[in-house]
């Protein structure tokens, strides 16, 4: 049989043939060979549904195909289903118009699958819907939206958006419902070559010996790089250097120890990616293994056992704040005093795009360019421009579209930076794009955290002090920016409650696991460990949860107030947020309800709440509290908006473009915004920390303040009136007295071609934010627990929120709905797993079982609106739906517990978990004498 | 996370199949739908050096009712399975469970062979078959005849020898339509199940089989008595999962997953006479 098969196909009508080999898959022929990208290749497992195409009429995976096999079929893609004018089909026109669809990575396996449940049943159910789409997986948008889609085009092939959904439409989504977008898998410039990594299999250990040189020979083979050929090359490699945390140092390769399972050994540079996989295979490796460290509570205290000897500790960071005589006597003598633990399992940001980088350095030139998947093009630029040693300057960074990140690609990664180094070295293209199993044990994890709470109330139940003990696993290389926010969790644990001492230990400890990293929320603990601990906490003072928090919620009145770690919490409304969950549930005849069918028919159903406030658009961290816009007014009049930011799902071309166009009294067509390039952009803070209203909004409205300032006096000059009374008019600049008498922005852009300082009408603003902005959150949740199967059903599910003024309502509700399905994914079914030597037994989608469209509640959001006092009165709120959901779905499944006994005090709330607490609570009922089982 | 080299041959007859498997030998895999097959090469967890691709054989995809038996070829796609008419009408148990098998996409490329063949332990396929005494058409140099209850050897092991390949399965038609129920528990809509059962009440007796609890499917001949002799459907269960030791996994351990088979059987139980009632 020859290597090379000849195969044609139909594809989108139109034909196709190519040489091809056996084993390249349907997907890797219709992105390298037919160029059409928009069959997303996600986790090449047949479980994404990424790469969903039609053969022959009925939906497949193509991942799990051979394009061979596909010899003679008539193939369509997503590029494929919209009409021959570029109009979109009636299920992508819906899909806009309902905002089901963030980054927009996994719409078209969506709307492949989506087109076909269409045509099979043109009038669906919701149930079957959901289940017509369970073999496709979105980690933003929770799948509400996109359920309401497919219904919506279900009707009469879907109705024509409202003025008020029409005012509201992601222009992003054109090109990504279009099949258009641009990931960075989608870039490949001429002589673009193919990078895998050799990955440790061993936890921990010595490398004896590697050797490439069978690798090095196999035919497509560019190059083989080892720690002997980048190591010395390679520049500091932090993410950020005022973030830093530079012990251990990182290196490119692993050269003498390996410190996880995971850890770069060679990077193997060749004509494609199958070659490249076939050269890892030739490598000889040899490992002595030594003893991992895996677990972090007792890591902390060991000093034989270490994931880096030479340091003496596995300890990374300690950090206590004192405990003063006036909490020790609250926690020593109150009436009630109420230990509780919470432990947090080790979960993965699964974005459904995995990291990548193109990058490539043309000697001749000197000058490297890279697209790369990141939510930060500008710090990319800058930490390739420390490995590499370039110049910044002679670097270009591009980001065009992200598949989603959730805080894993908000600073360059180890594997990233080393790929970029390796293209400069060679002075070639190099693509790396990850896969879904190094995505799961190579790139960053999260989470991972035990705390133990201590709080003092007095008779009434009012808190009289608290005191956490939290103990972070941060992985082999703790990345600085982790290490530094582990604190924020013990400063800012009180939260929106009235608690007038607190103090706080954190550790951080080593251990040979792959890197903790940032996820949705990096100081979610202290929500998740508060929150729990308060439902444990009202069982044990005899309160109910609701009845607990609202004696001790913080009222508008308090505000602004100080937390006993001095962080001031203002323009805040807990306290409403609150009573809008307790209504919106019908809290008190939920509770009837509960009691009734507990004594009538044994059922178990669980009621949680939990409070959040989210620390957004932080102030001091830089240089992440800053950022940058310039606007500049076209000839047409048309003003483009300069943003550091990118697109991975946030729809910040549109909300930005909705500030500026209010600002400057412009249709929201007339601004366009451009970002994800750092060759057009000013440098700023990227898309992240839920910072991209309230930090790059403040920036844009005071770029357009500037332009304004401008734009009045060339009006002035052109209209023969004082400046002070041109203001926005219907598009133009108008004089206030005058009816008749307005300029156009493309007479004042012609204006200052001959007026202006510099010939073009342009502006710059800058926002530094302050210390804090925070929003504020309820979620409530009603569920069920088969008390046979352990298994959890979610009833109904609210959020009410206050993220101040809302610029996109669409868009805000997206990013709660899709926060709370990961928050909810945390409370029920994550975790990343490793054996008991280190090995991981989490590789991808299939072991680490995120929600599909069956499990996801409709989530109902309610607003509130009360302006931060930043410019535009936003409050950033893309991190707390994560935040709040995961532990609001434990308190409920905690409480349906309670009913019978049985504790739980760590996530996910498995079957496993449920039916051992329920198993443990028939036994102590069985033995009344003996003591309840602490959990452990 | 690409398949190493294979050689690639795709016969267009049973027999040209079968010849390949004889002149290459072990190590050589068929290809059906490849939904469980291809993972498996993409993350190179298995390489063959050879591939045999049936589906380019049409004579293995097929559904004909003959009276009182129901065939299926090997290579029909299990939505064509559970869409069928004849099946539906003849055995609307193996309707259902296939539409369990997996998302629309994975179904639309899976066949009946390979969810028989590949031997999943925690699949609810082997154990409709067992439960439907169905018979397995294997053909290598001879074409034999394999029962379902003899076919599933172990995890992942079957009755196949190295140079066979499963052609199709057979399935007796009750002559009076049996009341059933599957139960499958599982936190998700996909993934495997963590355990599971299925029920088929006859006239006179009925069947029990477990799933995701064993290698194999098995039959509790005590659960099955106390079936028919109309015990309560918690003691069916509880008879059902007497000696069963499931061993412990990184989620979830044997005494849970115990436990659920269970309440999967009395659930199954409880549905299937309830089907009976309102028969």
């Amino acid at each position: 049989m020859p290597e090379h098969i000849d195969v044609k196909m139909t594809v989108n009508g139109q034909p196709r043939s190519a040489t091809t080999t056996a084993r390249t898959t349907l997907a890797d022929f219709l992105r390298e060979s037919c160029g059409l990208t928009a069959t997303h290749v996600g986790c090449e497992q047949g479980v994404c549904g990424a790469c969903t195409v039609s053969m022959d009429g009925v939906t497949v995976l193509s991942c799990l195909l051979l394009a061979v096999q596909a010899d003679g079929a008539e193939i369509r893609t997503a590029e494929g289903l919209g009409g021959p004018d570029g109009a979109l089909s009636p299920l992508a026109a819906a899909l806009q118009a309902e905002h089901g669809i963030q980054c927009g990575f996994c719409t078209p396996g969506f709307l492949m699958r989506g087109t076909e449940l269409l045509r099979e049943r043109p009038a669906p159910a919701e149930a079957e819907i959901r289940a017509g789409l369970c073999g496709n997986l979105c980690r933003c948008t929770g799948y509400t939206n996109v359920i309401k889609a497919v219904a919506r085009a279900a009707e009469a092939g879907g109705t024509a958006p409202s003025p008020a959904e029409q005012a509201a439409l992601r222009r992003e989504d054109l090109r990504l419902l279009a099949g258009r977008g641009e990931f960075v898998n989608d870039v490949s410039p001429p002589g673009t070559l193919h990078a895998a990594f050799l990955r440790s299999i061993v936890a921990s250990g010595r490398i004896l010996r590697l050797d490439a040189s069978a690798a090095r020979s196999l035919d497509g083979v560019v190059a083989v790089l080892t720690a002997a050929d980048l190591n010395d090359r390679a520049g500091p490699m932090q993410p950020t250097p005022r973030l830093a945390d530079d012990d251990p140092r990182l290196l490119p390769l692993a050269g003498e120890r390996v410190h996880f399972a995971g850890e770069p050994l060679a990077l193997v540079v060749a004509r494609d990616r199958y070659v490249a996989e076939d050269a890892l295979e030739l490598i000889e490796v040899e490992i002595e293994p030594a003893r991992p460290v895996l677990e972090p509570e007792t890591a902390a205290e060991d000093t034989t056992n270490l994931v880096y000897p030479e340091t003496g500790t596995n300890l990374c960071t300690e950090m206590a704040s004192p405990v003063r005589p006036k909490l020790r006597r609250a926690l020593d003598d109150s009436p009630h005093v109420v230990r509780a633990t919470c432990r947090q399992q080790r979960q993965a940001n699964a974005p459904m795009e995995t990291r990548g980088v193109v990058a490539s350095y043309d000697p001749g030139t000197g000058e490297l360019s890279a697209t790369i998947s990141t939510q930060n093009p500008h710090e990319a630029k800058l930490a390739m421009s420390r490995v590499t040693g370039l110049a910044a300057e002679r670097i270009r960074v591009t980001a065009r579209d992200v598949g989603g990140s959730f805080g894993q690609k908000f600073w360059t990664g180890r594997d990233e930076l080393t790929v970029t180094l390796a293209a400069y070295v060679l002075g070639r293209t190099i693509k790396w794009i990850e896969d879904g199993r190094e995505n799961f044990t190579a790139s960053t994890h999260a989470r991972g955290d035990v705390g133990t709470g201590t709080f003092a109330l007095d008779e009434d139940g009012r808190f009289l002090g608290s005191y956490l003990d939290h103990l972070e696993d941060t992985g082999a290389y703790p990345t600085g920016v982790i290490a530094k926010a582990g604190p924020f969790v013990g400063m800012m644990f009180t939260g929106p409650y009235r608690i007038p001492q607190h103090a706080f230990r954190f550790r951080s400890v080593r251990t040979s696991t792959c890197p903790r990293g940032a996820y949705r929320g990096p100081w979610a603990f202290a929500t998740v460990a508060r929150e729990e601990m308060l439902d444990e906490v009202a069982r044990a003072v005899g309160l109910d949860p609701l009845e607990l928090r609202r004696r001790n919620v913080l009222s508008a009145a308090e505000l602004p107030y100080s937390l006993p770690t001095r962080l001031m919490l203002d323009h805040v409304t807990p306290a409403d947020t609150l009573e809008e969950v307790a209504r919106l549930l019908d809290y008190d005849r939920l509770r009837e309800r509960q009691r009734r069918l507990f004594e009538q028919e044994g059922r178990l159903l669980g009621l949680g709440l939990a409070l959040c406030v989210e620390p957004s658009s932080i102030g001091t961290m830089d240089p992440i509290s800053t950022d940058t816009a310039r606007l500049r007014v076209e000839p047409d009049g048309t003003v483009t908006a300069f943003l550091a930011t990118g697109s991975g799902g946030q729809g910040v071309e549109t909300t930005m473009a909705q500030v500026v166009a209010g600002e400057l009294g412009l249709a929201v067509d007339a601004v366009r915004v451009v970002q994800g390039d750092t060759g057009d952009t000013p440098y700023g803070r990227g898309t992240g920390a839920s910072g991209t209203a309230v930090i790059t909004g403040s920036a844009c409205r005071a770029a357009a303040g500037e332009l304004l300032t401008t734009a009045r006096q060339l009006a002035a000059g052109l209209l023969g009136v004082p400046a002070e009374r041109i203001e926005p008019r219907d598009g133009a600049l108008a004089d206030r007295l005058d009816p008749a008498a307005a300029a156009t922005w493309a007479e004042l852009a012609q204006a200052a071609r001959t007026a202006g300082d510099t010939g073009v009408l342009e502006a710059v603003g800058r926002f530094k934010a302050p210390p804090v902005t925070w929003s504020n959150a309820c979620h409530g949740c009603l569920v069920e627990v088969d008390r046979e199967l352990g298994l959890v059903r979610i009833e109904r599910y609210v959020v009410a929120e206050d993220c101040g003024r809302i610029i996109n309502t669409k868009v805000v509700e997206g990013q709660v709905a899709g926060g709370v399905l990961q928050g909810i994914g945390g409370a029920l079914f994550e975790e990343v797993r490793y054996d008991e030597q280190g090995r991981p037994l989490t590789l991808g989608l299939a072991d680490y079982t995120v929600p599909t469209a069956v499990e996801a509640p409709a989530v109902e959001c309610a607003h509130i609106e009360t302006p931060s006092p930043t410019p535009g009165g936003h409050k950033g709120m893309g991190q707390g739906g994560a935040v709040g959901a995961l532990p609001c779905v434990f308190n409920a499944v905690a409480d349906a517990l309670a009913l019978v006994g049985a504790r739980v005090d760590r996530t996910p709330v498995d079957p496993e978990r449920i039916l051992t607490a329920l198993a443990r609570a028939d036994a102590e009922r069985l033995q009344p004498a003996a003591r309840p089982a602490s959990p452990s | 996370m690409k398949p190493a080299r294979f050689a690639y041959h795709a016969p267009a007859t049973a027999a040209e199949a079968v010849a390949l498997l004889a002149e290459h030998g072990p190590g050589t895999r068929l290809l059906a739908g490849g939904q469980t097959l291809m993972p498996l090469l993409a993350s190179r967890t298995v390489r063959p050096p050879r591939i045999v691709d049936l589906n380019r054989v049409p004579e293995l995809a097929f559904v004909t009712r003959d009276g009182s038996r129901l065939r299926i070829g090997a290579l029909t796609r299990l939505r064509h399975v559970e869409n069928d008419p004849a099946v539906r009408a003849a055995l609307p148990l193996l309707a259902e469970v296939t539409a369990l098998a997996g998302p629309v996409q994975v179904r639309h490329r899976a066949t009946v062979g390979g969810a028989l063949a590949y031997a999943d332990p925690a699949a609810e396929y082997p154990a409709v078959a067992v439960a439907l005494d169905a018979r397995i058409e294997v053909r290598g140099d001879e074409i034999r005849q394999v029962d379902a209850a003899e076919f599933f050897l172990g995890a992942h092991r079957t009755a196949l020898g190295a140079t066979e390949l499963l052609a199709a399965v057979e399935f007796p038609v009750p002559s009076a339509p049996a009341a059933y129920a599957i139960e499958r528990i599982a936190p998700r809509a996909t993934g495997p199940a963590l355990a599971g059962a299925v029920v088929v009440l006859g006239p006179a007796t009925g069947r029990i089989v477990l799933f995701g609890v064993t290698p194999t499917p098995v039959r509790p001949a005590a659960a099955e008595a106390a079936l028919a002799r109309g015990a309560a459907p918690d003691e069916v269960a509880e008879a059902a999962v007497e000696g069963l030791d499931p061993p412990d996994t990184p989620t979830i351990r044997g005494v849970s997953r115990r436990a659920l088979a269970r309440g999967a059987v009395a659930r199954a139980v409880a549905t299937a006479r309830d089907k009976v009632t309102h028969a």
